[in-house]
């Protein structure tokens, strides 16, 4: 966690959905300070969207974060998502869902708090 | 009885093809260090290549969606993910990197379920997921297993 699902109308090229996967995570980890291990990115396509949306951004992020952060990286991310796919961000929708980082498992431990990643990181390592 | 519908998103044509009659048996086993029998559904979720990235790389992770009372008690849901972990780990031989377990409690996932669908067209999505059900209960039989992919296609 995060799982960033970004669901579309048509599928993307694959280069495309390499690259978002990349910026997604690189935007992530810039705003959060999580580690890259942590970020997953899923997409869906040939979806029956909601009417007039293109696009859509679902997150599923570790709860505790200020709403401002959140919405930091929401801003960042859609503007690139924008750029990189060629859709309009008119033509795009957002969600975030919270979800307390003791209810799940990643590396055989629970996850940190945010903000307690690197004393996280020193006592349990992670992969990458 | 108590029942509870289980999502596990796994790669396609990942060894749980094989395994999956085990992967199942697992976790009821596990839910049984938290609940009394209870009746599980267990649905897979399945990744086409290209579609899923862990650290912006294509992943082999596994995540497994395992959804618990909301009264559970913080070392109940951390002992029932780590025996849902180990048992995954063992049967399938992934590495503790490979599998993510998250206990979420039945009304976040009522509420994440419900987010979902919201992305989708009103007038479409009952069309689309009654049509996935369906294709995915005929084939049940022959694959042994109730699947559907993230395409929302069976």
């Amino acid at each position: 966690m995060p799982l960033y699902t970004v669901s579309t109308r048509e599928a993307l090229d694959g280069d495309v959905k390499a690259k978002l996967a990349m910026m997604i995570t690189d935007v992530h980890c810039a705003h959060t300070g999580a580690p890259r291990t942590f970020v997953q990115v899923y997409f869906a396509q040939n979806l029956p969207l909601a009417e007039a949306v293109d696009l859509n951004v679902q997150a599923s992020v570790r709860a505790g974060r200020s709403e401002e952060l959140n919405k930091q990286v929401e801003v960042d991310l859609m503007q690139q998502v924008a750029d990189l796919s060629g859709i309009s961000l008119n033509h795009m929708s957002f969600s975030l869902f919270e979800v307390p980082a003791s209810w799940v498992m990643e590396g055989g431990v629970i996850l940190p708090e945010p903000g307690e990643e690197a004393e996280w990181l020193e006592k349990h390592g992670h992969a990458g | 009885m108590k029942k509870l519908q289980v999502i596990a998103s796994v790669h396609e044509g990942a060894v749980w093809q094989m395994k999956h009659k085990q992967l199942e048996a697992a976790i009821a086993d596990a839910y049984s260090l938290i609940l009394p029998a209870p009746k599980l559904t267990m649905v897979w979720q399945r990744l086409p290549a290209g579609q899923a990235y862990l650290a912006g790389e294509p992943s082999t992770t596994s995540t497994v969606v395992v959804p618990v009372p909301n009264d559970i008690s913080p070392a109940q849901r951390e002992q029932f993910m780590n025996a849902v972990c180990q048992e995954w780990m063992r049967i399938t031989d992934c590495s503790v990197d490979e599998i993510i377990v998250n206990a979420m409690s039945e009304d976040y996932l009522s509420r994440y379920t419900a987010l979902s669908k919201s992305r989708l067209s009103k007038k479409k999505v009952k069309a689309r997921y009654l049509g996935m059900l369906l294709a995915a209960l005929v084939k049940k039989p022959f694959r042994g297993y109730l699947s559907f992919n993230i395409n929302l296609r069976s």
